[in-house]
């Protein structure tokens, strides 16, 4: 495999995750979404794709949208964390946090001259 | 930045060949909506490049940044086949949500081993209706 291909997995793998973290201290539409990934992170390569991941996380139910009309000159779909989403963010922080400590730990046991 | 004719016929145009793609194999209602999003987020990226020397560059720039139409569209079918994978627990149904047969899975090794099936679920192919 590519390491382009692994870097897109990974990258693909943390976006549910960091959209979910997001939108848990506020509402937020897509493209401020994006803007707040990008400010800190570089998982956002392709801005349209991330639509169709909002999508999905709506229809799973960790995700509620509404269209917002009044604020701008054209109308915004705000999203905001369900209390599923806010489980389902809980158990994600606490496997991810468990996952990168494991990689971290089988880093640290590599001798020094393969780091 | 208030849009002249030409810079408004590039961004219908995108948004014609993304809702013509999304129809394909999504629902009317969400295909809809879902061109009315990324034209919301298209609009706003207009609006910030007030004073751009090059209108017809900055859109461009822009719709490049959102993705070509059909990338777009891609994604949505991708995001639809794991809808779909999640609904049957991932089991042989192979339908995409709009009832149209989804293409053969590919093969990433040989048929009949015993990983052929698992690593089968990669994203739709897709053919937009011309």
């Amino acid at each position: 495999m590519a390491l382009e291909n692994w870097q897109e997995q990974l990258r693909r793998g943390g976006l549910d995750l960091a959209i979910l973290v997001s939108v848990a201290q506020a509402p937020r539409y897509g493209l401020d979404i994006i803007r707040h990934l990008e400010e800190l992170t570089d998982l956002v390569v392709t801005e349209g794709t991330i639509y169709p991941i909002l999508g999905r996380l709506t229809r799973e139910g960790f995700l509620a949208a509404e269209w917002v009309a009044d604020e701008a000159p054209h109308p915004r779909k705000y999203y905001r964390l369900t209390s599923t989403g806010r489980r389902r963010l809980s158990q994600m922080l606490v496997h991810w946090e468990e996952f990168t400590t494991k990689i971290e730990r089988l880093i640290q046991a590599l001798p020094e001259g393969m780091k | 930045m208030k849009l002249t004719e030409l810079g408004e016929a590039r961004v219908r145009g995108y948004l014609y060949i993304l809702g013509r793609s999304l129809r394909s194999f999504l629902p009317h209602d969400v295909a809809l909506d879902s061109v009315r999003e990324v034209e919301s987020h298209i609009r706003e990226r207009i609006a910030g490049e007030e004073g751009a020397p090059d209108e017809l560059r900055a859109v461009a720039r822009i719709l490049a940044e959102v993705g070509p139409p059909l990338e777009v569209a891609q994604a949505y079918s991708a995001e639809a086949v794991i809808d779909e994978a999640l609904s049957t627990g991932g089991s042989a149904r192979r339908r995409a949500p709009s009832g149209a047969s989804l293409p053969p899975p590919r093969r990433d090794s040989s048929p009949g081993s015993p990983c052929s099936q698992a690593i089968s679920w990669g994203p739709r192919s897709f053919s937009p209706r011309r």
